[in-house]
């Protein structure tokens, strides 16, 4: 259940919130939790601004005040059915003007307002945990005064034209933000930080908040030192923050739940000619349907052309659409989006794409967004596209999963966190990685493709410690959480 | 007015010193069959305040004015702009106050500090393909190194663009 305080301005914290709970009704059955997202902007502006604003993707404000906090209130929604709370989890949220050019910009913030350890009930002691999450397990509101997740977003989007190109937030409740940006998706992720996914530690320094462990560390490991991150050294920390694939999380629910999540790799099979027939890698695409799983999807290739240009890149209509039809176009990158090449082959029927890339090294990264895409398509290497090319025609090639490799974005069973070596500043271990496919909510890249789906992180936050209203992996004879037990019956990877 | 962050490269130099910062709070009312506060302490043992329009760091921030060239300490609306991001990605627990109570209980008001950021670029590639970046960083150091570079791409890239800018 989600409780807005829509009248409330820049109050003193306590009073605001005090009198926001007094008001708040008892959570209906089909929410674990009650949200109250408490309005700290001031009169007529930010998610109070009065300014007609028309209804979009089910987000029915009819001001631009209402449809703000609308989109704040919906993320909200979106973790309180799933999140088990007998205390309202208090949400402070205010527009502010941030950093911003024409092409990059601050978007948002959050993280949680207050940290607890030796709470009552706590599951482990001398550790931190997010306040949000200590008053669910203690079962009451341990800082009344305080709450539990603050967050604001940059509200220079709106306002300034230069911000952007001035395109501004997208508002509706679909993800379909075309040139906008998705203030649902974002806030989604950053809730979720406030909720528990992030720890407290520097990385920089490798010191613990305080010196003490938080729950977050507690299941962070060290794979090549085979060292829990609480067990380590501050130079030890500093050393495995960016020992990427070898830094995992080790929660027994997210590493049961991977399996059902997870995909391995794409990768391309060409079948004939013979000479150049093999197994090789490829990069699925954040747009249009996944590679079909079992056989995958297989067909002849049939190079494109468009008559403009460079001839092959499928930036213009196909001038041999006929001979696409039914096929799989092979398509050189560059020269416009990834969507509008794929958009172009759909156009003339064909079943698949493969895009080749025009650099030696690598794939292409194969972004962007296109709800009316709905045909695969993939990248592949320069050198695989021009051995292709050179055998046509008389290719045929299945796009596939690799089901004999790892799921992507794990090593040794578990699901690895960020950990790139250079360091990324801040965007290091407290991240899924963002090898994952298909890509998770808490990447610290925020693609186009998440929807209003959580995934993996509400494992996550049963691993440390949230209630969830849906039944963990382990329900049936375990424990929650009781990782030897399930080990003993599935061959370990707990 | 803002000025608008065209007007200027966003070349930080930055000594992230935190300095104590938080105001002594009253401890929370007794409640009776609560927890009660027993002791608090500020952590770091510093009980300087700051006003509130400074942000809660210490160190010197400048910027490169596009148009000069030159750095120069910034503006009002700079470090309005600028402190707002920087605060939520303070990530030092000095002067934070820690409360126990009185069931053995530790809790610390992290005053808006340890909060994740997201950022967001749009570009084109040399490809020519629309690229969008959209990442969630806890570090200040990202924030800033973003904002300059697309900075000082934008002004090798478009200098008119720049300069309409100014005008903003």
């Amino acid at each position: 259940m989600i409780t807005s305080a829509r009248s409330f301005h820049a109050a003193p914290m306590g009073a605001t919130l005090t009198a926001v709970l007094l008001l708040a009704a008892v959570a209906p059955v089909a929410f674990g939790a009650e949200v109250v997202i408490i309005n700290n902007d001031g009169a007529g502006v930010g998610l109070n601004d009065p300014t007609p604003a028309t209804p979009v993707a089910g987000n029915n404000g009819t001001t631009l005040g209402e449809q703000r906090l609308n989109v704040l209130e919906r993320a909200a929604q979106i973790w309180a059915q799933n999140l088990v709370s007998d205390v309202p989890i208090a949400i402070q949220a205010q527009t502010a003007s941030q950093a911003c050019t024409a092409t990059t910009a601050v978007l948002a913030s959050a993280g949680a307002a207050v940290v607890e350890r030796d709470f009552p009930n706590a599951p482990e002691a001398g550790t931190w945990y997010h306040g949000a999450l200590a008053n669910a397990i203690a079962g009451v509101d341990l800082d009344p005064g305080s709450p539990d997740i603050t967050t604001q977003f940059n509200i220079n989007l709106d306002e300034d034209p230069n911000c952007l190109g001035g395109n501004g937030w997208y508002y509706g409740f679909d993800h379909e933000e075309g040139p906008q940006t998705d203030l649902l998706a974002v806030m989604l992720h950053e809730y979720g930080h406030g909720l528990g996914f992030a720890n407290f530690a520097n990385e920089s320094t490798g010191t613990l908040f305080q010196n003490i462990p938080d729950i977050y560390t507690t299941f962070t490991r060290d794979l090549e030192t085979g060292t829990d991150w609480n067990d380590m050294t501050n130079a030890e920390r500093i050393a495995s923050s960016i020992n990427d694939p070898d830094v995992v999380w080790t929660g027994a629910n997210v590493t049961a739940a991977l399996d059902g999540f997870l995909a391995p790799p794409v990768i391309l099979t060409i079948d004939a000619p013979g000479n150049i027939a093999g197994a090789f890698p490829a990069q699925s695409a954040s747009f249009g349907p996944p590679v079909p799983g079992g056989a995958g999807l297989s067909g002849s290739v049939v190079l494109a052309e468009d008559g403009v240009g460079t001839g092959t890149d499928g930036c213009e209509a196909f001038t041999n659409g006929a001979a696409v039809n039914g096929n799989i176009a092979l398509i050189d990158r560059g020269s416009c989006s990834f969507t509008s090449k794929v958009v172009n082959a759909q156009a003339v029927g064909a079943t698949a794409v493969l895009i080749a890339n025009n650099v030696a090294t690598g794939l292409p990264p194969m972004g962007g967004s296109d709800p009316t895409i709905t045909i695969p398509s993939i990248g592949i290497s320069q050198t695989e596209g021009a051995s292709i090319q050179g055998e046509l025609p008389g290719v045929d090639v299945t796009l596939e999963f690799d089901l004999g490799a790892p799921l992507a974005g794990t090593n040794g069973g578990f699901l690895r966190v960020n950990a790139p070596n250079p360091v990324a500043p801040g965007s290091s271990i407290s991240h899924w990685t963002p090898a994952a496919t298909p890509s998770l909510l808490m990447e610290p890249a925020i693609t186009s493709a998440l929807t209003d789906d959580v995934d993996l992180t509400l494992e996550h936050f049963r691993d440390i410690g949230w209630t969830l209203l849906t039944p963990s992996i382990f329900a049936n004879g375990f424990e929650d959480g009781d990782c030897s037990a399930w080990s003993a019956s599935n061959g370990g990877g707990c | 007015m803002r000025n608008h962050p065209k007007t200027i490269a966003w070349c930080i130099i930055m000594t992230l010193c935190a300095i104590g910062a938080v105001a002594n709070e009253p401890a929370e009312p007794v409640d009776p069959g609560k927890r009660v506060v027993v002791s608090e302490r500020i952590i770091g043992g510093d009980t300087a305040t700051t006003s509130a329009s400074q942000p809660e760091r210490a160190g010197l921030v400048a910027v490169r004015d596009a148009e000069t060239g030159e750095l120069r300490a910034p503006t009002a609306s700079e470090w309005q702009e600028l402190a707002s991001t920087f605060d939520v990605l303070n990530r030092s627990d000095q002067g934070l106050v820690e409360r126990t109570y009185s069931d053995g209980s530790v809790g610390v008001r992290l005053e808006g500090r340890f909060q994740s950021v997201s950022m967001i670029n749009r570009s084109s590639s040399a490809s020519g393909e629309d690229v969008v970046e959209a990442t969630c960083t806890h570090s200040a150091d990202t924030v800033v190194a973003k904002l300059a570079s697309t900075e000082a791409a934008a002004e090798s890239q478009d200098d008119d663009e720049t300069e309409a800018a100014h005008d903003h």
